[in-house]
């Protein structure tokens, strides 16, 4: 008898968005499986902040079709919003409630608020309770915002860009947070950031747009097997300067080729085994080494237009 | 409820600062009259009219902020998705901005005038708010009192304070709402902008058409009762737009506005829409429409007749209509009130004028005539240009000149092309006649005196002379005579009445008969006149002759009033009498009505042989006086026009009996012996 594999968590298909004769998202589909955190990744202007409008039903998609939970994000949105914490791109609390309104009023609207991790979070944060939301510091407004999510005790949590404009420690506290809440608890997270290596430290899954389109949609460990670096040190010494040694990693799936010294340098998407035994007993080349691309590569390789 | 409180709370308290401004400002009243240089009237009266001032400016103001921010602002300055990433429903968003900013604009009104109020509680019954008021106006240049005791009071013919203060909210809350739109539209910065205008532009104009078909027909009733659909229709259409504006559009304010203006514009000009129905349905009532006959005027041979009243299901608008008694053919000449006071048959029958007006403006009337010799032609618009309301309107005998009097001037056109013949200036004339085609007689009023003295004065049109005959006395009444020659005056000084040739302002006779007034007066075609004095039920009709001599007098049945007809035959004149049956109880101001049952009867009052004849029961006349035929109009139970020869008691029903009128009681016509 086999298991009934639990249906995605969040659930895009065919997703288009258009501002006027703009459109910001074309025929996106992606799932996120239960307790995944996907990060969704992409330059400015990619079309991050109109998926995760739809996913919260702030906008109605032009076309295709947004679940969350199984349920219309934007018909069923006053809904599902009492499973589904928030954090925006721009903390966007009324500017003149202090944290501490902040919570009251929150445990208004929530039937599971949790009082006591609200306040215990702010504590943690150090973030004043009394003072007005608009006269903190952006790090504080981005805690408050954190906490204040985390505090619905959610099934789901989304975060558009919660590190925007934070300084390095902010940030960490940010992520370690998040990393305490994920550890505690099965939660599904999707998250939007330009913080490669902190969200890097999270992320399960990845998901990369690039002008309203999805390019991936993968486990993150799937996707750094496949994205290798690849240096191949040449028996001529020369760095094949007269050509751009492309053909040399041909059906890996090269996005960036460059001479290094005496060698030539590559990022490939499509690496196996067997492509490194290749390499190797290639006649002119004397070594092959290989190491991890980070995502920020990946992430820069595939979303800049003009570099592969 | 729970989320719904919080939300409302929040908007609340996050503006407590309007409160504490109000509270602040409520109290400025209290140091006004302290303050050098104050005005020296009365310290109450003072801190009245400040309140008054205080309370306009301050309120008006935050009643603009909380509309155009409530949402607006939030919305503008991306905000908003924190309500919309939590578990509240659009529609308890919006509602529960509103009625924050309601209960925000209520507190506001009560800290402005609370101070004040304890200090002098007529304020809060309005009793004083006219007092004060006098000093408000000229420092604001208003003529309502907003404030809210003044709105309270100013409210007319409102049952009960409960409901004026539910009209006060349902505008406040409509307002609200109104500027919110205006605020979204003006904040979306969108070519939507023009959608805006086109809505805006094309509701105000039909709703404009629609007031000013129901002001000139004044209507104002039915206009009274389309601003009370109007008003919840308005709230309801801005609510409304609000409510989809954010349930759509949500946290996209271009988005937003577009939805805010596919729903408010459609639904204001469905409502603008309805009222020009509802306004074309008012101005297009038929006779048959009708539910009573309160104006009655036949033209002097009685082929024609104006019957003006109530028409049903129009909110209490009254019509005149045209009947040709041949054929019961019927033309709405307009408003009962512009009939009533702007319409004139020509003498020889043949031609009939009257004003209609299309609104309440100064020059927005105009001449209609219709040519009464063809039965089958409509009223049409003549090109008279006088196009104010005029004083009187006069045809001449053929009907070919019409005269339209006003209080300073008088202008005489030709009926048919339109061109003026001539134009004076005069002071408060009054009983206009023309004498002959080219001469007009008319009496001026002496401004300040009451009674006023009249000077009796005459027009010539060729050479255009304006010439005093002569002076008449200060009088309350006047009656001419048939064919004008002759005037009878209740006067003042010495107190009786008297009769005056109009061709030379002289007394024919001076009357003191029973030292009391006629209640009516007929004059004959001889020059004789037939005069009604009452005293209590009892009745007598006096005879006068040509030179105003006492002929006799005969006693008529007990009665409380009396109706003359025309004369039938010379020396035989009709006369209707609401006769009083059985014993009649003891007579008392006010209750004349209820207390003593009656019923019209019809006689026939020969001045020769001094009878009375009773031809008929239930039935009065309503015809011309200068009917001297046997054919007659009269008036039966319900309303009830009918045609009746008197000679062979032959009649026929024209109109009614009118629904909800008196009830129908048998009448009875007998032939003239």
């Amino acid at each position: 008898m086999t298991e009934a594999k639990p249906g995605p968590i969040i659930d895009v298909e065919g997703l288009g968005v258009r501002y006027g004769k703009t459109a910001a998202l074309r025929d996106v589909s992606l799932q996120v499986p239960p307790g995944a955190v996907t990060a969704l990744l992409g330059r400015n202007g990619a079309g991050k902040s109109s998926l995760v409008r739809c996913l919260l039903g702030h906008r109605k998609p032009s076309s295709g079709r947004v679940e969350l939970l199984g349920l219309d994000s934007w018909r069923h949105r006053a809904q599902l919003m009492e499973q589904i914490g928030v954090v925006p791109e721009d903390p966007d609390a009324p500017p003149t409630m202090t944290a501490e309104q902040l919570g009251r009023f929150s445990a208004r609207l929530y039937p599971e608020w949790d009082a006591k991790g609200y306040a215990a979070r702010l504590q943690r944060f150090d973030v004043p309770g009394r003072i007005a939301f608009a006269r903190l510091s952006k790090g504080q407004r981005a805690q408050i915002m954190l906490s204040l999510a985390l505090a619905v005790k959610p099934r789901v949590l989304i975060l558009d860009d919660p590190t925007l404009g934070l300084d390095a420690v902010a940030r960490r506290a940010v992520f370690e947070e998040l990393v305490v809440e994920l550890a505690d608890r099965e939660l599904t997270v999707l998250i939007t950031s330009h913080d490669l290596p902190g969200i890097e430290s999270i992320a399960s899954h990845v998901a990369i747009l690039k002008a309203g389109e999805l390019l991936l949609d993968e486990e993150l460990e799937q996707l750094k097997s496949r994205f290798r670096r690849i240096a191949l040190g040449r028996v001529d010494g020369r760095g094949d300067r007269d050509a751009d040694g492309s053909d040399l990693f041909e059906g890996l799936g090269p996005l960036e080729v460059r001479s290094r010294g005496r060698g030539i340098e590559a990022l490939v998407s499509r690496f196996d085994d067997s492509a490194f035994e290749r390499l190797r007993a290639l006649p002119d080349v004397h070594s092959v080494e290989t190491w991890p691309a980070t995502l920020e590569d990946i992430v820069i390789a595939l979303t800049d237009g003009g570099s592969h | 409820m729970n989320v719904f409180a919080a939300l409302v709370w929040r908007e609340f308290t996050e503006r407590r600062l309007l409160l504490l401004a109000s509270a602040f400002l409520g109290l400025v009243p209290l140091i006004v009259p302290f303050l050098p240089g104050s005005p020296q009237i009365k310290p109450q009266d003072l801190r009245l009219a400040t309140t008054v001032v205080v309370t306009l400016l301050f309120g008006g103001t935050v009643l603009v902020v909380l509309g155009s921010t409530i949402v607006g602002r939030d919305l503008s300055e991306g905000r908003l998705g924190f309500f919309f990433s939590r578990p509240i429903s659009a529609w308890s968003l919006w509602t529960s901005r509103i009625v924050a900013a309601v209960l925000l604009l209520l507190a506001s009104l009560a800290l402005l005038t609370l101070p004040t109020a304890l200090l002098d509680s007529g304020v809060l019954t309005g009793d004083r708010i006219g007092e004060s008021s006098q000093y408000a106006w000229p420092l604001l240049g208003f003529k309502e009192v907003f404030a809210l005791p003044g709105v309270m009071r100013s409210l007319p013919d409102m049952p009960s304070r409960p409901v004026r203060l539910g009209i006060l909210l349902v505008a406040l809350v409509t307002l609200l709402a109104l500027i919110h739109a205006a605020s979204t539209i003006v904040r979306g910065r969108s070519a939507w902008v023009l959608v805006d205008l086109t809505g805006l532009g094309a509701t105000l104009m039909i709703g404009w058409w629609a007031r000013n078909l129901l002001i000139g027909e004044e209507a104002i009733t039915a206009l009274v009762w389309a601003e009370w659909f109007l008003l919840p229709w308005i709230l309801a259409a801005a609510l409304a737009a609000g409510a989809v504006q954010l349930a759509r559009g949500r946290t996209d304010l271009k988005l937003g506005h577009r939805y805010l203006s596919a729903t408010l514009w459609p639904a204001l000009l469905l409502g603008a829409l309805i009222f020009y129905g509802f306004a074309q349905f008012v101005v297009a009532s038929s006779i048959d429409d009708l539910e009573n006959a309160i104006h009655l005027r036949a033209s002097p041979d009685e082929a024609w007749l104006v019957v003006g009243g109530r028409v049903q299901h129009r909110g209490r608008a009254e019509a005149a209509f045209l009947l040709d008694t041949a054929t019961e053919r019927s033309w709405r000449l307009g408003s009962l009130g512009a009939v009533h006071a702007w319409f004139d048959f020509s003498d020889d029958g043949r031609t009939a004028a009257w004003v209609r007006c299309r609104s309440f403006a100064r020059l927005d009337c105009s001449v209609w005539a219709k040519d009464l010799a063809d039965a089958a032609s409509s009223p049409r618009r003549t090109p008279v240009p006088f196009d104010s309301r005029p004083n009187e309107l006069v045809l001449n005998a053929d009907g070919s000149r019409l005269a339209m009097v006003g209080w300073r001037r008088m202008a005489i056109y030709d009926l048919a092309s339109g061109s003026l013949l001539a134009a004076v200036d005069v002071n408060h004339p009054n009983d206009t006649a023309f004498v002959t085609s080219d001469r007009i007689r008319f009496m001026e009023l002496d401004d300040g005196d009451d009674p006023p003295g009249m000077r009796l004065v005459q027009f010539d049109i060729p050479s255009r002379q304006l010439s005093e005959i002569g002076n008449l006395p200060r009088s309350f009444r006047t009656l001419l005579s048939l064919r004008d020659e002759r005037v009878i005056f209740t006067q003042t000084q010495p107190l009786g009445f008297g009769l005056y040739d109009t061709a030379s302002a002289q007394p024919v006779g001076e009357l003191h008969l029973h030292q009391r007034l006629p209640s009516q007066v007929h004059f004959l075609a001889d020059g004789r006149c037939v005069l009604v004095f009452r005293n209590g039920f009892e009745v007598s009709l006096s005879v006068l002759s040509a030179a105003g001599e006492l002929e006799y007098s005969v006693n008529g049945p007990k009665t409380l009033g009396t109706r003359f007809g025309g004369e039938i035959a010379p020396g035989r004149v009709l006369v209707g009498f609401n006769e009083v049956l059985g014993d009649p109880e003891p007579m008392s101001v006010g209750g004349i009505e209820g207390a003593t049952e009656r019923r019209w009867a019809t006689y026939v009052f020969d001045v020769e042989t001094r009878q009375l004849e009773a031809i008929g029961v239930g039935v009065r006349p309503v015809g011309s006086r200068r009917n001297m035929s046997k054919d007659h109009l009269f008036m039966a139970p319900g309303s009830t026009i009918l045609r009746w020869n008197l000679e062979s008691a032959d009649h026929k029903v024209l109109l009614g009996p009118f629904e909800g009128a008196e009830q129908a009681r048998d009448f009875e016509l007998k032939p003239l012996s």
